[in-house]
């Protein structure tokens, strides 16, 4: 091979080596141009609300583990039913609900004769309370339950804690139920109260067996909900 | 050597053809050029309003300064008293980040009835997600709107325009140089339909002087330079606005090269800006109140780049080049030079 030839192909060789090396350390990828933002953190009211959202759902379901009297079995094991919501009432979805006799280790049974019941919303389902917040203000979530309680029979109430998900569009907040008094008459929990945390707010609701119940941020005394509604009406001092 | 040779007698019986393979090869390799999709870029980008128009644009508005700010040159060596005349075509693309095929966007909305006028007198914050102009074009975008930290309404966005993770670009190009070490250059096509993206222009002229004119034996050519581009898209609603979209990029370079034989190696440094203006008028798909004028103007983050590239003499000059600022550019460029 004659000496030029060498020469002109180890120096194309040269600049082909270089533009791969420019390429490696620059890396072949650009800066990212398109944003990528994310929702802001929740203020205290918005907290509030999505916690009162969850009390109403809460009071609105959990009266299901003593005001339940259907008959179809989950795969025909006795008192484990499943319960979907009628149309057009003020809750949709679907739950699971247990019954035992016994308390919590004891023997599954039905409806009627239960001491301990538990319900919970079976894989990813999730319920949903429809309410008017005012001005047009339809909320669209879901919330999931996993609760567990003692079931009095003869006074027709159940005394319920456990954890739950509520979910609205791309925010998901856990909560907790404490000693929640749930009762067949009313439909508003005697007593009890729910946990929710939001971004860096903690929200306490406490039932009171009214239809409203006090709603504190941060341990602060800040609003009452409706229990009808899920209207935040702010704490007057 | 054989291969080499042989290559060398092929590009000179088909020397031709090979502006028309250069394209073919690109188009190739970033993927088929939007052709019939249902929805024109007009069609697409008319259904939303100006912040969510923004977003879904912004990495074609970045992309495409860099684009036509790429390829300007292939040598810093511009002869004194030698008149030049070439023409031919370069091809160029910005090859994006990957997340630039999506986009999530937040924005304050002090009244939401401004998106779903069933929310008048509420505020709250909009949400607006999905493909950019890059992205999928089989998914729509989302709006979603929150209201008091609840979600209270969600609509569909639009798809992508065309899902690649490559701008594209390119243009025919001449050029007289060889007086005095001056070189003019000019990029010009004019108005074309491209298929879905709409009729569209493009001119670009600059000049470039070396110093190797009057600098004799220098290791390196130097040479400094300008190029200033625009490119425009037709609006095709027809009730009185300006382009659709209006484009334009300037240059201003620093050049070296080198040359072996066949080869030149050329690099150099450019501060360029870019900038682009979008107006159409916005038609709500679900609420004809809401219709509107949209105009919104962008600039360009890349303010300058390093260019690294090698352009290989073989009866016609073909050169391969990467630009790398914020953005990544790669090029290739066949010219006939006389």
């Amino acid at each position: 091979m004659k000496p030029g030839i060498r020469k002109t192909r180890g120096i194309g060789l040269a600049a082909l080596l270089l533009l791969a090396g420019g390429l490696l350390l620059n890396g072949c990828e650009s800066d990212a141009t398109a944003p990528r933002e994310n929702l802001p953190p929740p203020t205290a009211q918005e907290a509030a609300q999505q916690a009162a959202l969850v009390a109403v759902s809460a009071a609105k379901v959990g009266p299901k583990l003593v005001t339940f009297n259907g008959t179809v079995l989950a795969e025909k094991e006795l008192g484990v039913y499943p319960y979907t919501f009628p149309e057009g009432g003020n809750i949709t979805g679907s739950i699971m609900l247990e019954f035992f006799t016994g308390g919590p280790t004891g023997t599954h049974s039905a409806w009627g004769d239960a001491d301990y019941g538990l319900l919970y919303s079976p894989g990813e389902e999730m319920v949903t309370a429809s309410v008017d917040l005012g001005g047009g203000v339809g909320p669209i979530f879901g919330v999931s339950f996993d609760l567990h309680g003692d079931i009095n029979q003869a006074q027709d109430t159940a005394t319920v804690s456990g954890t739950g998900t509520f979910v609205t569009g791309d925010i998901s907040d856990d909560f907790s139920l404490t000693n929640v008094v749930v009762q067949a008459l009313s439909g508003y929990p005697e007593g009890g109260s729910l946990t929710l945390k939001a971004g860096s707010h903690e929200v306490v609701v406490t039932y009171d067996g009214s239809s409203t119940a006090g709603v504190a941020v941060n341990a602060v005394a800040m609003f009452t909900v409706d229990l009808d509604t899920g209207i935040l009406s702010p704490v007057i001092d | 050597m054989r291969i080499f040779w042989g290559f060398r007698n092929f590009a000179a019986k088909y020397r031709g053809w090979l502006p028309a393979l250069a394209v073919l090869v690109v188009l190739a390799v970033v993927g088929p050029v939007p052709g019939a999709q249902a929805d024109s870029l007009q069609e697409l980008i008319e259904q939303v309003g100006t912040d969510y128009a923004e977003a879904y644009t912004s990495p074609f508005i970045q992309a495409f300064g860099p684009n036509q700010n790429t390829n300007l040159f292939a040598t810093a060596n511009i002869p004194f008293g030698n008149l030049t005349i070439g023409f031919g075509v370069k091809v160029m693309g910005t090859y994006l980040n990957e997340s630039d095929q999506t986009f999530q966007k937040v924005v304050d909305i002090p009244d939401l009835g401004d998106i779903d006028p069933s929310l008048a007198g509420q505020s709250g914050t909009a949400v607006m997600s999905g493909p950019t102009i890059f992205g999928d074009t089989e998914t729509d975008g989302q709006i979603d709107l929150y209201a008091n930290g609840v979600l209270v309404g969600t609509f569909d966005g639009i798809p992508g325009f065309w899902n690649s993770r490559w701008a594209p670009l390119a243009t025919p190009e001449v050029f007289v140089g060889g007086l005095f070490g001056f070189k003019a250059t000019l990029r010009y096509f004019p108005p074309v339909g491209l298929g879905d993206l709409g009729k569209t222009s493009y001119v670009g002229y600059g000049l470039q002087w070396s110093a190797s004119s009057v600098w004799k034996d220098p290791p390196v050519d130097l040479m400094i330079g300008f190029f200033l581009t625009s490119l425009d898209v037709e609006n095709t609603q027809n009730l009185g606005q300006d382009n659709l979209i209006d484009s334009s990029a300037d240059s201003y370079f620093l050049g070296a090269s080198k040359s072996w034989a066949i080869f030149t190696l050329y690099g150099g440094f450019a501060l360029e800006s870019s900038d682009m203006t979008v107006t159409y008028y916005y038609q709500d798909p679900d609420y004809p109140t809401l219709d509107s004028n949209v105009n919104f103007s962008v600039e360009g983050n890349q303010s300058s780049r390093f260019t690294l590239g090698v352009d290989v003499d073989v009866l016609v000059h073909v050169n391969l080049e990467a630009g790398f600022g914020d953005l990544s550019t790669y090029s290739a460029g066949v010219m006939f030079v006389f």
